[in-house]
């Protein structure tokens, strides 16, 4: 290649010092839009899949446990709360009107450390009438779950195949779920049969106090959808009144609250990340600024020779150009990697369910951010290449000779 | 090629005691005939680098033309006039002149370079005539001034264009050197340049088949060479 279509490339390699002080800039450029783009989806994301396991209208659980626990952690984040109340309350609620379909819940604590090391989470839900757990489960998992058998959260470490002892009663994993951001990434589920099982060989290790209810008919919550066009707060009313002991929570309230915070914590890094762009922005400006013209000697040299304008003024910009794509391309990269482990400690941090988008939509945004960097770095400069590359030759020939 | 200025002058905006323009080219006629080497001299700030850039199409005068064999250099749209400044026009600037990214080699070659031509053995034979053949790989922050010069002086020359601008062209150079490129100059005169050399060397005016003095703006002749 001739060496003045080469220059842009030399003038970067062979200037290392200022080249990555640029591709330092483009960097934090771009590791700010591509992280900030990627929070608020993975926030957003980790909303919907919320939304999505969450197919109940109301959560019905027994009166004492919508006071000891906080009733959003719950539902919203899946943390089960161990409390427990007669099965008969699943037939009760069924009977209110303005119910549709109803299913009931169990959940149970164990220590059954095979796989993992901390408390483990079981969740027992009745596979007739479920309407909750299994949409999910058959994304992961097409066939029927046998007794004995149990799906596992995404973050259990154990696969298809692998035995879990609970209680010292054996199950084998079925299946692993996807990914939910939420703690139902940490629990272990398992259809009605196998529950009732668990549930027996729990007795005696004082782990669930089921008090006076009888562990062969104990459950832990009732899940409701409501009927069609019937007004949710008026059917939890009414469960309420007719069914004694209970509470019914409608979860749209719930929802509602967590999509307020997560719209705040989306518009904080919405803002925080424009004003990081602009502030990187504007040095970018500055520094190109300056880069052109302490070099305008050069570029008049360069006329001088015979380069036209349009040619200069190309020449300037694909240098300004490659050298943000390339830094832009790093900053991306890094902000990847960084969210990729992180995301847990994140999540914790902000409590907000976080779930990162699929590698399409990743590989998308990571394009877009690069291609955003580059523009900004045309924008940024381009108004003084183009003046500088319109100065007369002979006045700018004059400087620092 | 020969060129010829009609009625140029050229003013700078600058504030002094009761003025705000400054004349640093007065209103003159001016040939650079083919085929000789014409020299100006004068003192610093006489106008001298100002002339040869207005002649040279780089800058605009305030008034007046330039004609390359006839032809309105100023008239010339931006594209086809660089592209005739990398034909036809060598141009040496005052001072230093380097391509800070590109070593030696590759500076004289740049001229060949804009229109993917390669140019290697034009741009070899030059730096072998300018003595600067064993600097091909070096860089230009590492020259002396004078390398530099010789460097600036060897790509202007490379393409053996047909009009030659050399602003102090032997500033820093050695007796040697000195007339190593002013034999250069001399000889391209004799292929049919029309060479133009701005000076304060004595030397040069040996070389010089008609000298010009500039005082202030204004230019006159001293001397013609018969011939
Ligand atoms: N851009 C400018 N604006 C205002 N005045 C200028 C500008 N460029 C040059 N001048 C003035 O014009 C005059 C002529 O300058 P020029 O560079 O042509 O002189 P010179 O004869 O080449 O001097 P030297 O021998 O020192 O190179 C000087 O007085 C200089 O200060
Ligand atoms: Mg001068």
């Amino acid at each position: 290649m001739q060496i003045f279509r080469k220059l842009p490339l030399l003038n970067l390699l062979r200037k290392p010092v200022r080249s990555v002080i640029l591709l330092c800039l483009a960097a934090v450029l771009s590791f700010t839009v591509f992280g900030g783009a990627l929070m608020v989806s993975s926030l957003r994301s980790g909303m919907t899949s919320l939304k999505e396991r969450l197919g109940a209208d109301i959560m019905v659980i027994p009166e004492e446990a919508a006071e000891k626990k906080n009733l959003e952690e719950i539902v919203l984040q899946g943390q089960t709360g161990y409390f427990y109340m007669e099965d008969t309350v699943t037939e009760a609620v069924a009977d209110v009107e303005g119910t549709g379909q109803v299913s009931d819940q169990i959940f149970l604590a164990s220590l059954a450390a095979s796989c993992c090391s901390a408390k483990v989470q079981l969740i027992g839900f009745d596979p007739e009438t479920d309407f909750t757990v299994l949409p999910w489960i058959r994304r992961s998992y097409s066939g029927e779950l046998k007794k004995m058998e149990v799906v596992v959260g995404h973050d259990i470490v154990s696969d298809e195949g692998d035995t879990l002892t609970f209680y010292g009663t054996d199950c084998i994993v079925a299946g692993k779920l996807t990914r939910t951001g939420t703690s139902y990434d940490h629990c272990v589920f398992a259809g009605a049969d196998t529950i009732r099982e668990l549930t027996r060989s729990s007795i005696g290790r004082n782990l669930n106090q089921f008090k006076e209810v009888d562990p062969n008919h104990v459950i832990s919550c009732v899940l409701v959808q409501t009927e069609e066009g019937a007004d949710i707060d008026e059917v939890a009313k009414r469960i309420e009144a007719s069914v004694s002991g209970v509470r019914a929570v409608p979860t749209s309230g719930m929802i509602a609250g967590i999509s307020g915070s997560l719209l705040g914590i989306s518009h904080i890094v919405r803002v925080m990340t424009a004003v990081i762009f602009l502030l990187a922005f504007l040095i970018m400006m500055i520094v190109f600024t300056m880069l052109i013209h302490e070099r305008k000697r050069e570029y008049a040299l360069l006329r001088v020779v015979g380069v036209s304008r349009v040619s200069l003024t190309r020449s300037v910009m694909s240098e300004i150009v490659m050298v943000c794509l390339a830094g832009a391309a790093a900053g991306v990269l890094a902000a990847l990697l960084i969210q990729i482990l992180f995301v847990r400690a994140l999540q914790g941090t902000l409590d907000m369910p976080m779930l990162m988008p699929g590698a399409g939509s990743v590989i998308a945004y990571m394009v877009l951010s690069v291609l955003a960097v580059a523009a900004a770095g045309i924008l940024s400069s381009f108004w003084n290449v183009n003046r500088v590359s319109r100065e007369e030759i002979g006045l700018a020939l004059r400087r620092e000779r | 090629m020969e060129v010829r200025a009609q009625q140029i002058r050229k003013e700078y905006i600058r504030t002094s005691r009761d003025t705000n323009i400054l004349t640093a080219v007065a209103s003159c006629d001016f040939l650079i005939p083919a085929g000789q080497v014409t020299v100006i001299h004068g003192s610093s700030g006489s106008g001298k680098s100002t002339l040869l850039n207005v002649l040279a199409g780089i800058l605009h005068p305030t008034e007046g033309k330039v004609f390359y064999d006839g032809m309105d250099l100023y008239a010339k749209r931006d594209e086809k006039l660089s592209g005739f400044r990398n034909l036809h026009i060598g141009y040496v600037p005052q001072g230093r002149s380097a391509v800070s990214s590109l070593n030696v080699l590759e500076n004289v070659k740049l001229p060949y370079a804009l229109y993917e031509e390669d140019g290697s053995s034009a741009a070899l034979e030059m730096t072998e005539r300018f003595g600067i053949r064993d600097l091909c790989e070096v860089m230009p922050d590492c020259l002396s001034g004078g390398e530099l010069r010789r460097m600036a002086i060897a790509r202007a020359l490379v393409r053996k264009p047909e009009v030659i601008f050399a602003d102090e062209p032997t500033g820093d150079l050695d007796d040697e050197n000195t007339k190593t490129v002013l034999d250069s100059l001399r000889q391209l005169a004799k292929e049919g340049a029309a060479v133009l050399i701005v000076t304060h060397e004595e030397e040069a005016f040996t070389y010089a088949d008609r000298i010009f003095s500039m005082n202030a703006g204004k230019l006159s002749q001293e001397s013609c060479r018969p011939g």
